[in-house]
């Protein structure tokens, strides 16, 4: 991505709609599809998939016209319509991308029988990443945020914009994601941890 | 257990750990952080240049057809009325019957477009104020009698009507959502409608 794309600049643009606002989409598609195809990719999207899901979501910010003036946080708005859009994609296709309440033990338990004994890897980093998988599988809306976190270096404020939740229920759900993720890797990757690893 | 401010603190750096701008304390995080940016690498480098230029073609190609329709809904004199409220939309080119789902009195409201800072949202209400030529105007004024749902249709100027509805369960909002789609399909159509949240 170009890390000079002024995204507050496009929106305005793509705001004040005419010819320009074309143009400024097409800026934007330019600087944001490849990471937004990939976000999804992660999510486990295929790739037709997450091109469904990513022509809809600039369709989506580019028909929300003048409204985007009034847009605190851009980048907190784009990831928030790609989030709903996937959200809406499952919803289409009538699998659950329901989480919320799973608790660490049932997630190990789940995937227990998928997940070889940690003497099969070939170490910590690929157990890790093993339970990563894992937890994106049971929990994808807060690996979502993980993501973000990463991907984007989001604050706490601009991740709650990008779920479309208040900042003081982001920062509890992002808390108990944090908890729920090492739950998870220590009954996944215990012994590599207690090695030192933590 | 810490304190509110430790753990309030603890949250902070776990963020900035993710997000690359931490010290490096954090293991977990940091492995994380490696595990979600080497898939992203990964995903986005699948991604090759003519498929994303296909995609940018045909988002451009969607884009343009919007623009064209916008323009139509932008000349009725009415649409004065229509500016004061939320939402517009242009008959024949929504689906309205895959913007609600839920049951009971909740109901969860998908907007394609239009409707950004709330993607979704829980209503009880719906309400439809339809402006449309008049013969159309009184087509749906029959399917509202035949469905047996109160509304009120008022005189606009001599080429249009004003017809408002309101809905509050599941089945008048069915109801409702019938009797205003398949307007496009009449001769005078389409219509332009004005969906009220409250």
């Amino acid at each position: 991505m170009d890390s000079s794309i002024d995204l507050p600049a496009l929106f305005t643009r793509i705001a004040a709609g005419g010819k320009d606002a074309s143009f400024a989409l097409k800026d934007l598609y330019d600087a944001y599809a490849r990471r937004l195809l990939g976000l999804m990719r992660s999510k486990g999207f295929s790739l037709e998939e997450a091109e469904e899901i990513v022509q809809e979501s600039f369709l989506k910010l580019y028909q929300a016209g003048s409204s985007l003036e009034s847009v605190d946080s851009p980048k907190a708005y784009l990831y928030r319509i790609v989030h709903n859009a996937s959200t809406d994609y499952l919803r289409r296709k009538k699998r659950s991308s329901a989480e919320i309440g799973t608790e660490p033990a049932e997630l190990a338990e789940a995937v227990d029988a998928n997940v070889p004994d940690s003497g099969s890897y070939d170490g910590f980093v690929d157990c890790f990443e093993a339970a990563f998988g894992s937890f994106e599988e049971d929990a994808p809306d807060r690996a979502y945020v993980v993501r973000l976190a990463i991907i984007e270096g989001m604050s706490g404020q601009e991740l709650a914009d990008a779920i479309g939740r208040s900042y003081g229920a982001a920062r509890e759900f992002l808390s108990q994601t944090r908890k729920k993720f090492q739950q998870l890797l220590e009954s996944m990757c215990g012994d590599y941890l207690s090695e030192g690893a933590r | 257990m810490g304190t509110e401010s430790e753990e309030r603190d603890g949250f902070d750096d776990w963020l900035d750990e993710l997000g690359g701008k931490g010290g490096g304390k954090d293991k977990i995080a940091g492995q994380l952080r490696e595990v979600v940016q080497r898939q992203q690498q990964r995903n986005e480098a699948d991604i090759d240049e003519l498929r994303l230029r296909r995609g940018r073609d045909r988002l451009l190609a969607e884009a343009e057809k919007f623009g064209s329709a916008s323009k139509t809904i932008s000349t009725p004199p009415f649409l004065a009325i229509a500016a004061s409220v939320a939402i517009v939309f242009t008959a024949g080119l929504f689906g309205y019957q895959t913007m609600f789902s839920g049951s009971g009195s909740d109901y969860e409201l998908i907007l394609s477009y239009g409707d950004l800072e709330r993607p979704r949202g829980s209503i009880n209400t719906l309400t439809v104020d339809v402006d449309v030529p008049e013969s159309v105007g009184r087509l749906a004024a029959e399917r509202l009698t035949l469905a047996q749902l109160p509304f009120e249709l008022r005189t606009g100027d001599e080429d249009s009507v004003r017809l408002a509805v309101t809905a509050r369960d599941e089945i008048s909002i069915n109801a409702l959502i019938a009797a205003v789609d398949g307007l496009d399909m009449l001769p005078d159509g389409p219509g332009y409608y004005v969906i009220v949240l409250e």
